[in-house]
Parts: C-alpha cells; sequence; structure tokens
C-alpha cells in the first residue's frame, strides 16, 4: 500500500490513506470520558528506597562548553528476560578546563560510569555495571534499546561525543563492544538514537541523531567586559550535522546509509521518535531540531526518506517561527488512530503540539489544547506521553530546566531549575496542569534532561526515571489512585524484528478505540519500556486488540480480560 | 543664550574666587572680582573700569580678556567680545571659561557647528561647567533632530548619546534618546533610557508606554505588561494604552484578559483597526475561525491595506481549507509587504495542499529565511551603549 509518489502527491492521495487506515484499524471510536478518574495523579520518589545512587556527572568548566549542559538520557529494559525492568544510565566524562581541541573525554573515574542497575525480586535495584562490562566510553549522551539480531535479549546502544558504543547483549548477565564490528561507531556529536526497521526486513536499523558541528575551541559567549561572563552559546554560531542511519544487514553488521535513503539533511538533532504518521506500513522518523525547523523524514517505502517537517506543517509554530526543538514523542494523543507529535523547547516559545489531519499534514495545536498557556515560561526536555491514570487517554510527563545555567540574569522570569509538569489529557481536547497536586516532586525544582517511562513495578500503572544535568537521577513511582482498569501488552516479532518496534496496536473497549505503536525511542536522548500500555477507564473487558505487524501480518484477539500484562507473539500468517 | 552668557560670567567669577586666594598679586584679584560682582549688578561702567586697570598693567592677562569679552557681549558688542575670547584662549589654552564662552557666542551668532568643538574643549578641561554643558546639550539636540528629519537615524542617536554623556540627569535628552534607541530596535539601550527617565521624572506616562514598547522588542513580555499596566492607570482614557497593555497579556497567554483590554480599547476609540486585529488574533489561535474573520475583515474595511489582516484571513482560509481565497489573500498581503514572514509562510502550506511543490517551496523558502534572519537580528543587536557587546551570543533562544 506503500505509495511511490512524492510528498505532494501524497497529499492529493490523503482520501486513499484515509480508506486505508480505516480498513486497518476500522472507524475508531471516540474514547468516552471515565468517570472514575481522579485529577491528579499520585507520584513518589522512591529512588533513594530502590536503591539508585545514580548522579550524571556533567563536568561544568568555566568555560562553559555547550557539551556540559546538554546532560546524558536513561532507558527503562528488561535486560535479563525476568519480566522486571531494569534501568541503565549514560554518564558525562571527565573535561579539562580549558580542553584542547580535538580531545576525546575519558570516564577515568568511577564516578564518569554509565551504570546498569538490575530490578531484583524485591523491586530494589543493584548495580551491576561492571559484572555486565557497561562502564563505557567517553562523554554519553543518548541510549536506544533494541534486539537487533533477534536473540531475544535487548542490546545497547550508547551515544556519545565522539564515539557511540554498541553492546551486545551475550543473554548471560553481561555485555559485549561489538561497535567495531558492527561499524556504528558513528562520528561527531552523537545525541538520541533510535531502533527502527525501516525497510521491514525483519532486523532492526538504526538512527542516530547528531547536534552540530562542534569542538572544544568554543568560542566565548557571554557579555563580555569586566562584569561579564561566560555563557552556553547559541546553536546558530554552529554548523549543523545530519543525522546517521545504519542498515542491518544481519550476522551483527551494519551497513552507513545515511545519503543513499536520503536522511542526511544537515539538522540540529536532539531528539528521536518513530511513527507511521500517514498509515502506509513505513515507519517514518521525527527529528527535534534546535533552532531550525524540525525535521519529518517521511519514509517512500522504497528504502530512501524524504524530509517533510516544512510542508507537512509539523516544521514551525503556527507563526512561522523556529524553536529549540529537544524532546520528541510521536503518539496518539486524541485516539483517532493516527500519531500527533510533542516537541519540547525553551521558554517563551511554548510546546509545540502538532495534530494529525490524516492526510500527511499535521496543524499545530499548541493553543487550542491551552498548552501554550502552561508551557509559555517552561523549558522542557524530555518528553513522553503516558496515560498516568488509566483513562484511557495519553497524558503528558514533561521533564524541565532551561539550558543556560545563568538565564536569571538575562531574563529574572524565567528559571533554570524547574520541577516537572505532568498534564492530563481531557478527552483529547485539553491539557491541564495537575502537577501541584500529583506529588512533592512537582515542587522540586530540577536541572532534569531524561526522560523514560514504563511500568517498573508491573503494578498497570507507567512510572518514570528521570536524570538531571551534572546531579541525580529520579525514581518516580505512579501510585495514583484509581480503579481504572488497564492492560500492558508486550509484543514479540517473529517474522518481524522480534522487539515488534513499529508494530500498531489498536485496543478496543466498550468505551472506545485507543492507539499505540510499538517503540523505545522517543523523549530525549531515552529509551523507555517497548511494552504497550493501556488505561483502560471502567472498561472491565477488552474486545478486541488488533495487530499490524512490521512484517504486514495482521492479527486480532478478540476478548481478552483486563489489568494483566500479556505477551503476544506474532502469528505466521 | 545672551542671559546664558550673563550667568557664564557670573559662574565665572565664583570659579575665580579660589583661584584668587592663591594667585598674587592680591590687587589685580581684588580688581578681577570686583569687576566681576560690578558685572552681575549690571555695573558695566565700573567693570570696564576694573579690567582695563588690570590690563595696563598686565596686557596678557587671561581672566581680564575673558571677562572685558563677557562686558563686550552685554553690550552687544560681539566681533570685539570675540577677539577678546580669542586672545584669552591664546595666552591660555587651557582656560575653560574662555572656551566655553566663545561657544556660547558662537551658538547666539547661529554658528553651532563652530561652538560645538569651544564647548566640547571647555567641558573636557572642566567637566562641569554647566553652562557649556546645557549649549552642547542643546545645540546636539537640535542637530539629532535635523539628523533623523533627514532620515540619518544613526547619527541622530549618536549625538543624543553625546549628549546624555553630557546631561545625564536630563530627563529629556534620556527620553529622547531612548526614543531614537527603540525607533532603531536598540531595545537594551531603550530600555535603560527610558528607566532612567523614570528615574528622574517618575510615572511619565509617555516615558512609561516606551519602557513597554522597549521590553516587547526584547520579549519581556512581564515587565512590558508592568509598565503598560502603569501607563493605563494613569491615563485610562487613552486607547491605545489599552490595546498594548492587551498585546502583552495575550503575549503572556493571558487571553481572557487580553480581550478585555482590546474591548476597552474600542469603547474608547470605536473607530480604531488595531483592537480588532488583535482580537481576532487571539480567535484564530483557538481556532474559532467565524468571529476571527469578522474581525479581520471588519479591519480591512477600515484599512483595506492592512497587511497583517489580509495575512491573518489568509490564514484563516487555509484553516477552513478554502485555499483559493486563501492563496489570494496570503499573495495581497505579501505584495503590499513582502517581509510578512507568516503569509509567506501559510502561503507555503497552502500551495502543499493544492499541489503546487516548487512554489510552495520558494515559499516557504523564503518564510524560514525571514525567520532566520529576524532571529538573527533580536540575538546580534548590539548595546551601543559603553561601547560593549551585548549577550547575542548567548542562548536565550527567543
Amino acid at each position: 500500500m506503500k505509495s511511490s509518489s512524492k510528498f505532494f502527491s501524497r497529499v492529493l492521495l490523503s482520501g486513499i490513506a484515509l480508506i486505508s487506515g480505516s480498513l486497518i484499524f476500522g472507524t475508531g471510536l471516540p474514547f468516552a470520558a471515565s468517570p472514575n478518574s481522579p485529577t491528579p495523579g499520585r507520584f513518589v520518589d522512591a529512588t533513594e528506597k530502590l536503591g539508585i545512587h545514580f548522579r550524571q556527572q556533567a563536568s561544568p568548566t568555566s568555560r562553559k562548553y555547550l557539551l556540559e549542559t546538554m546532560g546524558s538520557g536513561v532507558a527503562l529494559f528488561d535486560y535479563d528476560n525476568d519480566g522486571r525492568l531494569d534501568i541503565f544510565f549514560a554518564n558525562g566524562a571527565r573535561l579539562d578546563d580549558p580542553t584542547p581541541k580535538g580531545s576525546t573525554p575519558k570516564k577515568d573515574s568511577p564516578k564518569y560510569w554509565n551504570r546498569l542497575y538490575h530490578q531484583k525480586s524485591d523491586g530494589t535495584f543493584e548495580d551491576v555495571t561492571e559484572r555486565a562490562g557497561l562502564t563505557g566510553f567517553g562523554y554519553s549522551t543518548g541510549v536506544a534499546v533494541g534486539d537487533y539480531d533477534n536473540d531475544g535479549f535487548e542490546d545497547l546502544y550508547v551515544a556519545g561525543y565522539g564515539r557511540s558504543t554498541l553492546y551486545h547483549n551475550n543473554g548471560d548477565g553481561t555485555f559485549t563492544d561489538v561497535t567495531a564490528a558492527a561499524g556504528v561507531a558513528g562520528s561527531g556529536w552523537m545525541t538520541s538514537a533510535a531502533w527502527v526497521d525501516y525497510d521491514n526486513d525483519g532486523r532492526l536499523d538504526l538512527v542516530v541523531a547528531r547536534y552540530m558541528q562542534w569542538d572544544f575551541d568554543d568560542v566565548l559567549c557571554g557579555k563580555p567586559g569586566k562584569d561579564g561572563y561566560r555563557s552556553y552559546c547559541h546553536p546558530d554560531l554552529f554548523k549543523a550535522e545530519s543525522v546517521l542511519l545504519f542498515h542491518n544487514d544481519g550476522g551483527g553488521k551494519f551497513t552507513e546509509v545515511s545519503h543513499q535513503t536520503g536522511i542526511d539533511k544537515p539538522g540540529k538533532g536532539l531528539g528521536l521518535a518513530i511513527a507511521d504518521y500517514d498509515h502506509d506500513g513505513f515507519m517514518d522518523i521525527l527529528l527535534a531540531n534546535d533552532s531550525m525547523s524540525e525535521y519529518l523524514f517521511h519514509n517512500r517505502g522504497n528504502g530512501t526518506f524524504e524530509e517533510v517537517g516544512l510542508p507537512s506543517g509539523a516544521g514551525l509554530d503556527s507563526n512561522g517561527n523556529t524553536f529549540a526543538g529537544m524532546g520528541v514523542d510521536f503518539e496518539d494523543y486524541n485516539n483517532d488512530g493516527w500519531p500527533d507529535i510533542i516537541i519540547t523547547d525553551l521558554a517563551n516559545q511554548r510546546y509545540a503540539l502538532y495534530t494529525n489531519l490524516k492526510d500527511g499534514t499535521f496543524d499545530y495545536s499548541t493553543t487550542v489544547t491551552g498548552l501554550s498557556a502552561i508551557s509559555l515560561r517552561h523549558s522542557g526536555w524530555g518528553v513522553r506521553f503516558l496515560d498516568y491514570d488509566n483513562d484511557g487517554w495519553k497524558d503528558l510527563l514533561i521533564v524541565q530546566s532551561h539550558v543556560i545555567d545563568t538565564i536569571e540574569m538575562l531574563d529574572p522570569n524565567v528559571r533554570y531549575r524547574e520541577p516537572p509538569l505532568l498534564l492530563r489529557n481531557e478527552q483529547g481536547k485539553k491539557f491541564v496542569n495537575v502537577s501541584a497536586a500529583s506529588g512533592d516532586m512537582f515542587h522540586q525544582n530540577w536541572a532534569a534532561r531524561g526522560l523514560a517511562v514504563g511500568d517498573i513495578n508491573n503494578d498497570g500503572k507507567l512510572d518514570a526515571v528521570v536524570t538531571s544535568n551534572d546531579g541525580p537521577a529520579w525514581v518516580l513511582l505512579n501510585q495514583t489512585d484509581t480503579p481504572n482498569h488497564w492492560i500492558t501488552l508486550n509484543l514479540v516479532g517473529v517474522k518481524s524484528n522480534r522487539d515488534a518496534i513499529g508494530a500498531q496496536v489498536r485496543v478496543s473497549t466498550t468505551l472506545g478505540d485507543q492507539f499505540a505503536t510499538v517503540t523505545t525511542s522517543s523523549s530525549y536522548q531515552s529509551s523507555s519500556d517497548k511494552r504497550l500500555h493501556f488505561g483502560l477507564g471502567t472498561a472491565d473487558a477488552i474486545r478486541e486488540i488488533e495487530i499490524r505487524w512490521p512484517s504486514g501480518i495482521h492479527q486480532i484477539l478478540r476478548d481478552q480480560k483486563p489489568d494483566r500484562i500479556v505477551t503476544i507473539t506474532e502469528p505466521l500468517k | 543664550m545672551r542671559n546664558k552668557l550673563l550667568c557664564g560670567g557670573v559662574l565665572l567669577l565664583s570659579s575665580l574666587m579660589p583661584v584668587a586666594q592663591v594667585s598674587p598679586p592680591s590687587s589685580t584679584m581684588s580688581l578681577l572680582q570686583d569687576a566681576a560682582q560690578a558685572m552681575t549688578a549690571g555695573k558695566l561702567t565700573r567693570a570696564e573700569t576694573d579690567l582695563q586697570t588690570v590690563l595696563r598693567t598686565a596686557p596678557d592677562d587671561y581672566r581680564a580678556l575673558d571677562l572685558l569679552g563677557v562686558v563686550r557681549v552685554l553690550e552687544h558688542r560681539d566681533v570685539e567680545a570675540e577677539q577678546l575670547f580669542r586672545r584669552a584662549v591664546q595666552k591660555k589654552p587651557d582656560f575653560a571659561p574662555a572656551h566655553a564662552h566663545l561657544g556660547l557666542l558662537d551658538l547666539q551668532k547661529g554658528r553651532a557647528d563652530d561652538a560645538v568643538p569651544q564647548l566640547r574643549e571647555a567641558l573636557r578641561i572642566d567637566s562641569a561647567r554647566t553652562d557649556a554643558s546645557d549649549a552642547l546639550v542643546h545645540i546636539l539636540r537640535d542637530q539629532s533632530k535635523t539628523a533623523a528629519a533627514a532620515g540619518d537615524s544613526g547619527s541622530s542617536l549618536a549625538l543624543l548619546r553625546e549628549a546624555r554623556n553630557y546631561a545625564p540627569d536630563n530627563p529629556d535628552v534620556q527620553f529622547e534618546f531612548g526614543a531614537m534607541a527603540l525607533q532603531l530596535s536598540l531595545w537594551q539601550d531603550a530600555i535603560a533610557a527610558f528607566q532612567q527617565t523614570l528615574k528622574l521624572r517618575q510615572n511619565d506616562p509617555v516615558a512609561l508606554y516606551s519602557l513597554g514598547r522597549a521590553f516587547l522588542g526584547e520579549w519581556k513580555f512581564e515587565d512590558a505588561r508592568q509598565q503598560f499596566a502603569r501607563y493605563v492607570e494613569a491615563r485610562p482614557d487613552d486607547a491605545s494604552g489599552h490595546c498594548a497593555l492587551g498585546m502583552t497579556l495575550a503575549a503572556l497567554e493571558s487571553t481572557q484578559e487580553a480581550r478585555e483590554q482590546f474591548e476597552r480599547s474600542i469603547v474608547l476609540a470605536p473607530e480604531q483597526t488595531e483592537s480588532y486585529y488583535r482580537l481576532g488574533l487571539i480567535e484564530l489561535n483557538v481556532k474559532d475561525l467565524n468571529e476571527a474573520a469578522t474581525d479581520f475583515r471588519l479591519v480591512l474595511t477600515r484599512d483595506s491595506k492592512h497587511t497583517g489582516a489580509l495575512s491573518a484571513l489568509g490564514r484563516v482560509a487555509f484553516e477552513q481549507k478554502r485555499y483559493s481565497d486563501a492563496i489570494d489573500l496570503l499573495q495581497r498581503a505579501i505584495a503590499s509587504d513582502d517581509s510578512l514572514r507568516e503569509a509567506h509562510y501559510y502561503l507555503g502550506l497552502t500551495l502543499v495542499r493544492v499541489g503546487r511543490k516548487e512554489e510552495a517551496d520558494s515559499q516557504l523558502q523564503i518564510a524560514t529565511h525571514l525567520e532566520h534572519d529576524e532571529a538573527q537580528h533580536r540575538r546580534t543587536v548590539l548595546r551601543i551603549q559603553d561601547g560593549e557587546g551585548g549577550d547575542h551570543n548567548s542562548d536565550p533562544k527567543k
């Protein structure tokens, strides 16, 4: 069903695309309001109690190197298949003050190590970094989880400045650095990464965002003079850098195909997310760019991409302005079956929410959904749609901080450290800020950066892990008091990639339909639980679960019971 | 200016007093003091006698020459006065009063260009001379106005900057500098000048309004809101104040309060267009498209070339998928003002939807270039004050 026509023709053919979507997902009943839903959430800081003692080392210097303010990400994944989510933290490295041009920062002390925390059967965590062989190299930024060799064990790609690392999961609690053999070391300043099977060949390919052409011969920014100060530089001062795309050839080998696929348009990429926004059966890639148009790489289905951010309406804000795109998510917030986009940015820019118009274009919906007023004074990094109260509508969790630690000197109305935001989704029409009543941490000022979401304690409520720049991490357990039902689906691909990344799922109850795509990528430099979580509101039965696997196989399961984690294996046809 | 010169003579007298205590012979000093006192009393004959007495014994006494020049000015014998001042300067080049008096005489004779170097020199030697600084500031402000009228805003601002240095406590000079900086989008300079104006002249409504505008230019909406709120309090019946306050409230997402201000502005000035336009933008942003269109059409009936309303109405048509209308309206807006980024952007989006790819690409590229230029401009505007670069390289990302 993939159209080989270019974007503009596709827009004209939007009616056909709509019909295609309807055939797969039915008409998509609107999801009804759930009368049992409490308005606020209840998240508690369980970091200490669970034994997490991670602290990201940004290595701040007097030079104000940009690298030291961009933070590092986090991953929530089950590396040993014990059914419990584990946590991986990327970490910085030592920076000299000044650091010579061309230097590669080193993790020359354990405090710079990346960290793997294994979740024990009692729900607490233990640091298994050394045993796992994941101490790391250089200044680590992003992390992406995916079973690239389909062996049933999740592998790790750790992005970094100058060098990234692919760790193969050996299945015995250890990992092996296979970067060189795989050919995925990359180059430059790599930020977020995403696993995606862009050609539906059953093997996960790898996309790596790069920020810009930057080295430690950073220019002086800030205010000169006797009462001056250094500040982090604006990205406009540096040249853009292209995304890297590595095709998985099988046998542990990858080939860089950035140019051949047409995805090498230079950007200033920080966040990555994937979804099939036009329902053509091929995963598209969204790149959140800093201070330039956001990029939407439309997958033509023939092994190439076309960048359609601007013409699709998802490149700029409603006034045609660029913004500092950082974190991103690509999910269906209004339960119409079509993936929408959220991109976080800086204060005075407003977080950008783009609603999918189902014809290959997007509508900037920030103002009409109330997000404009909420986000005006905030600066966001990690972001995820998540249904925290299981009412059937995906809410928003956003972790925040400005990028400049001296921003108060430039603008007293803006803050560097900020509390996170929890925004309740009112039936896909409005977002309401419920942060104040949702837990103490929503009153704490953090220099937050990374955010990963998943059901850490398998209690049917989505939890979160947050990292901060040159500071601690937090594990936020969701203890929202709600009788609402839920279901979590763990999809296992057979013909498709084993993680089922790219599978599109519709869950139907008496209250309506919901949709989601299997992915580990989104947010900012982070990787979330690949399992799909659906809040079901008051519905105590699931009429239908419809899955469109990346292989093209179409599966429907009927009359499923809620309030459990279900593993669904891809059928043979 | 004649009175100022007289005043200068009195000042000269007072400045002579301490000199007299250390400058023998005492008889000369006594005569100079007596001459100065006689001048202030209007007894020019006695002053003349004293000064001629001094000059008979000391023909090169620069103080006597200078004072005699003042006498000549008061006698309207300007040519002789000028000769005496010049002789004084020749005998004592770092004698500030003679430079000041020469400058003042030049100014009096309408030779402002000649006056400026003399007054500057007087102030270089003695920066406390208010006669010289007042005169110089007067000239600089006049020259600034002339430069501005000729369209040379840069020169105008430079002249005011110099005037401001000589008269930091003059609220008029501060305000004029701020106004010119505002005109040149030098927001930080304008803000500093208007803040200084308000320190010197508290609650000056025009300075409050102007400061609000400068904060708007800096995207400091909360600061702008505070100034416009004070302005509206000072001038509650001024429609433009309510409109400006409404704009800042809208930027701060206080939509309902903004709407109230625009409506108040309309009540005060029903024939205006701006508040209707701003109300329309609020309605457009919340997708109340019919209401927005009504407002924009009203604006266009009153001002058919209102490019903002044309562009916004084009955006309404785009949102309503009336693509042909959208193209027409947006093209009309661009024809009136081709720097309308938003019009190019929505024209590009519209052309995408009707399949005109190349034209769409072109419009979107223009929009992004305009946006980039605007963003760069916001970041690279230098503070000329103190000759320092601003915070232009750091990353407020606005």
